[in-house]
């Protein structure tokens, strides 16, 4: 070990030699000498050779990617994660967090002041025009919060290196959680792919500031014994949401959206499967603007009643709307005096040059240095500009725009920032880096997460415009004297848990899962169809062909809602199946998988990690369908698309818990392979009263029941033989008798809905209806003399076909019913 | 004089409704020259929340959510009031020239400085440009004082214009209330006031009713009044001082005031959300009654 040390640091000092040769300003590494905790996580660095490190490099994508980095497979990756962590100086880093605290105080007060007597407005310490055009002062919001309230909860501050070393703020955003989980996905890639490393340091851990989010977000003994939190999300389309996911499923709390949101009695519910339940806090994403379509923006997408549950005090929320006007940059230029006025001390930590300019001699000064300022418009909030960073024309235009309205802009200073050693293209190298950093309010007294996350990049202007930009990301490290033993998650690779108190699944959650288990299906069967068909077409006679591929391409084109037009020309019916793998066709195969990962998406939460792994893979080899070629290519497309359904199937019964959350997902997909299982034995025995033999083979090759067929008959193929196998049988797992069974086990065990009514409910009552027809059927009435369908065939298809219908509809209008969301009246015309 | 106003908005849905939430703000409100004996919300069916509150300008806000299933909904508000003559009627002469308020403006901290800059500054429903500038510009003489040219203002809006109730909506944008030179009171009152802070004057968007007179020797007819939508202009010396420009006139004792603020959307007087409902039709009727000393 010493003689390895020995080799590792004559390594390390040419490693510095050549790294600071590269370094232009001040560097994080370079700048804190030989004694600093640097030496040893470099030291480790030097110790290895370049293949390794690029290879875990990669395997932290992997891992980054793996957390939802990127799950749409047409997005880039949207961020990475260095191998080397930041490591900070303690005593530096007690100056920030110390600045930190303050900071979050001071904008508290601040924004307590403005939105109640608003002294910092009657004694000048800010100009009223700016703060009344900022589109985030919102006049619904004045003493939105009692006295005892805290105005700002969480604070997200944007801080890097000044040109003196200092840490100085450039930078502060309301919107909850604004990246505190990439914070914690950093530390846990890290620690799970470079475990030496990560060993070798003994760092102040994170989880403790997570433990006091949920304490301050359901204060102790407050409302409920058993706090209700919720993380108010977007939508699955928004670039934050699979953090959001992440988050929620650490912190054990619910991801809701706007609709799952209910104001009733005083407070906020969140409407689930097993009624209303109380929420206690509320970490909220969605805008401010679009959180209460009742009081704000009628627009909106949050929760009607959202202000009112607040004003009534019986929901924290995590920021309340009306903070955005922080976000604006707008008190940038006026920190230092608004803390002098309303704490009455000095502000320690710096905030970056700003002007507000609307004072004509700001103005002068930011017309003096535009290419080193980044501009916050006021009016219509959007990503800050920086100026240097444009063209000549948009230049052009930003200055007409400056100078014919110059109160509508906040010009703030770029930061020079400094720099970090990141290992990139096999290669050390310095990378410009920003560091954000999050902030707590707390009972007991604030608290900063220990490190942050930091950003890296080659340009420094850019990195300074936001989040939503591509990064390299660093864990950022803190030594700790001693080791911290709390951690929310058991293990990093820990299955994610459902929801955590029995029956707490959002309705619309299980509206969801209820559909990705239709679609699933629908696809599913819809490649099945295919995948027996296909081989036919070039080893049957051609006159066949017709005969026995235009059932199956007729059930593969209808079963998501599309059209086949009958025909006795085998190129049609070819070209019909081929046009099911056509991209742009709207009840394509295409689109049933994007209808399926929608509604999987939607619920992310509620997937393991192998579960997104194998979805990823799918879509994949859904994009990769050939869109014309050989019969055999096709195949095996099929055949992997149904491969890896079944692996999903398999996942989710092994990884998600038995409750209510994969029974929707169940019964959807049984109740989809019932129905269109009949409407396929109807298409082939109705419309083809005498099925040619090959045809029949085709539907039990579909059924994966050939097998047991000609185990049972050890004979030619008869119709009725077929029917009382796929469809009267309970004990064919491809059976429409099978399918009911256990659909009537999983209706009779879904959540009470009204325990006070006696006897069945709609759904109930329609499986024993089906479940009996199935069960009471007279065989030989089926059939005619000639062994062809008689009418009692065709009428118990119909009416299974319509119970089915029935059950979707009545599970819907129970369960999913109140998902629907409040609109508005046409409004009072006076 | 003294009033009894009645206000009843109905809904009726075409489909049940489980969840309805409504904010109203139609009671009148205080004022030196206006005093609120007593102003009554009854909303049917009844609502599992009603809660009230006073928003920036002291206007009364009432938010209630009604949850159980209906399929109509009546908001009936009965308020009575007494309107006194106000003491700013005479005394539009005596403001400050316009161009002097911009500037008193500027440095104007005090709680009412505060509040007209507030005043002036542009909404969504009230954009503030060059175009709407010089349409109130061509009336404001230099030098004249603002009072006297916000009633210029004002004749200029009556006289040009057609009071058109078909033509817009609550989304007819001013500049096409301008180019039209159509509308109805809420139009009226929120060009006046685009036009106002395009100067930088501040401004204010009043909302109440106005006892309509019956032509000589016919009854009144019940519940045909409306609710009615004027504008207010401030000057340091005189305080604000309200214009009718549908109407042509400095609002007096027939104005009852409810509320005012920045546009129309600050003091709606009824919105609301409701889940489910499918098409519904709606009647609104007022009646502002005079009351015998």
């Amino acid at each position: 070990m010493s003689d390895d040390a020995g080799v590792c640091l004559d390594t390390l000092t040419r490693l510095r030699q050549a790294y600071e040769a590269g370094v232009g300003g001040r560097d994080e590494w370079v700048s804190c000498g030989d004694a600093s905790d640097w030496t040893s996580i470099l030291g480790w660095l030097a110790g290895q050779d370049a293949d390794t490190l690029d290879n875990l490099s990669t395997d932290m994508k992997d891992q980054l990617r793996e957390y939802g980095a990127a799950f749409n497979p047409r997005f880039e990756q949207h961020r990475s994660l260095d191998l080397l962590p930041w490591v900070m100086d303690a005593t530096d880093w007690q100056t920030l967090e110390a600045g930190l605290v303050q900071r979050r105080q001071v904008l508290s007060a601040v924004l307590r002041d403005l939105y109640g007597e608003q002294r910092l407005l009657k004694e000048g310490v800010l100009p009223p025009d700016m703060l009344f055009r900022n589109a985030g002062y919102m006049l619904p919001c004045h003493e939105l919060l009692d006295e005892d309230s805290e105005w700002l909860v969480q604070l997200n501050c944007d801080v890097g290196r000044d040109a003196q070393g200092r840490w100085c703020a450039y930078g502060d955003s309301t919107l909850s959680p604004g990246g505190l989980g990439y914070a914690l996905e950093n530390r846990l890639a890290l620690t799970q792919v470079v475990p030496e490393l990560s060993g070798r340091f003994q760092k102040r851990r994170l989880a403790g500031f997570f433990k006091q989010l949920q304490k301050t977000l359901a204060p102790a003994g407050a409302y409920t014994a058993e706090p209700l939190i919720g993380l108010l999300t977007r939508n699955y389309r928004d670039q934050q949401y699979l953090e959001h996911a992440f988050l929620a499923n650490y912190l054990d709390i619910a991801l809701v959206h706007g609709s799952d949101l209910m104001y009733k009695d005083g407070r906020l519910w969140l409407k689930t499967l097993s009624g209303l339940q109380p929420m206690d806090g509320l970490m909220r994403y969605l805008p401010d603007a679009l959180s209460d379509p009742l009081e704000l923006d009628g627009d909106g997408i949050g929760s009607a009643g959202l202000l009112q549950a607040i004003r009534q005090g019986l929901l924290v929320c995590c920021n309340p709307p009306g903070v955005g006007v922080i976000d604006s940059g707008a008190l940038l230029p006026f920190m230092a005096e608004s803390c002098a006025a309303l704490l009455g001390e000095p502000l320690l930590l710096p905030t970056v040059p700003a002007w507000w300019c609307g004072e004509p001699t700001s103005l002068a000064t930011v017309m003096g240095r535009l290419d080193d300022v980044i501009l916050h418009d006021l009016v219509v909030p959007g990503a800050p500009v920086a100026v240097g960073l444009l063209d000549s024309d948009e230049r052009m235009e930003w200055l007409a725009r400056l100078q014919a309205d110059p109160g509508r802009y906040v010009a703030r200073q770029a930061l020079p920032l400094s720099t970090v050693p990141v290992w990139q293209d096999s290669t050390l190298q310095s990378r410009h880096a920003v560091l954000r950093s999050f902030v707590l309010f707390g009972e007991q007294g604030d608290m900063v997460l220990p490190g942050g996350l930091a950003r890296c990049g080659e340009d420094a202007l850019e990195l300074q415009h936001g989040l939503d930009a591509p990064f390299v990301g660093k864990d950022v490290w803190l030594p700790s004297e001693i080791e911290q033993r709390i951690s929310l998650l058991q293990s990093a690779m820990s299955r994610v848990r459902l929801s955590r108190k029995a029956g707490l699944l959002p309705s619309r959650v299980a509206d969801h899962l209820f559909w990705m288990g239709r679609y699933s299906e629908r696809l599913n069967l819809a490649c099945r169809a295919l995948r027996a068909a296909l081989p036919l077409v070039s080893t049957v006679a051609r006159e066949d062909q017709v005969r026995v591929l235009s059932p199956m391409v007729e059930f593969a084109c209808t079963i998501n809602g599309g059209h086949f037009t009958p025909t006795a020309s085998e190129d049609e019916v070819i070209a019909q199946l081929v046009s099911l793998f056509d991209r742009d066709r709207p009840d394509g195969l295409l689109s049933l998988m994007q209808s399926l990962i929608m509604n999987a998406q939607s619920v992310r939460e509620y997937f393991s990690e192998d579960t997104w792994y194998v979805l990823e893979r799918l879509q994949n080899a859904m994009n990769s369908f050939p869109a014309q070629g050989s019969t055999s290519r096709m195949v095996r497309a099929l055949d992997n698309v149904i491969l890896l359904q079944s692996a999903i199937y398999g996942l989710n019964n092994e990884t998600m818990s038995r409750t209510q959350t994969l029974r929707f997902m169940d019964i959807g997909q049984h109740l989809e392979r019932a129905l269109k299982t009949t409407a396929m034995l109807e298409k082939v025995f109705v419309t083809h009263p005498v099925p040619p033999a090959m045809l029949m083979e085709v539907v039990l090759r579909m059924a994966d029941t050939l097998m047991t067929y000609r185990r049972r008959y050890r004979s030619e193929l008869h119709p009725i033989a077929i029917i009382d196998l796929l469809l009267l049988d309970e004990g064919t797992p491809r059976s429409v008798g099978y399918q009911c069974k256990r659909l009537r086990r999983q209706v009779h065990d879904l959540p009470e809905r009204d325990s006070n009514m006696p006897g069945l409910n709609a759904e109930q009552r329609l499986m024993v209806e089906l479940v009996s027809i199935l069960q009471l059927v007279d065989t030989d009435e089926l059939m005619n003399e000639q062994g062809e369908p008689a009418e009692p065939l065709v009428e118990l298809m119909r009416r299974v076909q319509t119970l089915l219908a029935q059950l979707s509809d009545a599970i819907t209008l129970a369960y999913f019913n109140h998902t629907d969301i409040p609109r508005p009246i046409d409004r009072y015309e006076g | 004089m003294r009033y009894r106003i009645s206000h009843l908005t109905r809904y009726r849905y075409g489909l049940d409704v489980a969840n309805c939430y409504n904010l109203g703000c139609m009671s009148p409100r205080a004022l030196p020259w206006q005093r609120v004996d007593s102003s009554h919300m009854d909303v049917s069916p009844m609502p599992g929340t009603m809660e009230q509150r006073l928003d920036f300008f002291g206007n009364r806000h009432v938010f209630f959510h009604v949850n159980e299933l209906h399929d109509a909904l009546s908001v009936s508000v009965v308020s009575e009031v007494e309107v006194l003559p106000r003491p700013t009627e005479d005394r539009l002469g005596e403001s400050m020239p316009w161009e002097t308020l911009l500037v008193w403006l500027e440095t104007a901290r005090d709680a009412r400085g505060l509040q007209a800059r507030l005043l002036r500054t542009p909404t969504r429903m009230t954009p503030v440009d060059p175009v709407l500038k010089a349409f109130a510009q061509d009336v404001f003489a230099p030098g004249m004082p603002v009072l006297e040219g916000a009633w210029r203002l004002c004749h200029r809006i009556f006289n040009e214009f057609r009071y058109d109730p078909g033509f817009t909506t609550l989304a007819t944008p001013v500049h096409t209330v301008l180019r039209q030179k159509r509308g109805v009171c809420q139009d009226f009152a929120q060009l006046a006031i685009s036009a106002l802070r395009s100067m930088g004057i501040p401004a204010s968007y009043v909302s109440g009713y106005l006892e309509t007179v019956p032509p000589p020797g016919q009854p009144r007819m019940i519940g045909a009044d409306a609710s009615h939508a004027w504008f207010s202009v401030f000057d340091p010396v005189v305080g604000w001082v309200d214009f009718d420009p549908t109407n042509n006139m400095v609002p007096g004792e027939r104005h009852v005031t409810v509320a005012f603020g920045r546009d129309y959307a600050d003091v709606v007087p009824l919105k609301g959300l409701m889940s489910g409902g499918g098409a519904h039709e709606l009647i609104v009727e007022v009646d502002v009654m005079p009351l015998s000393h």
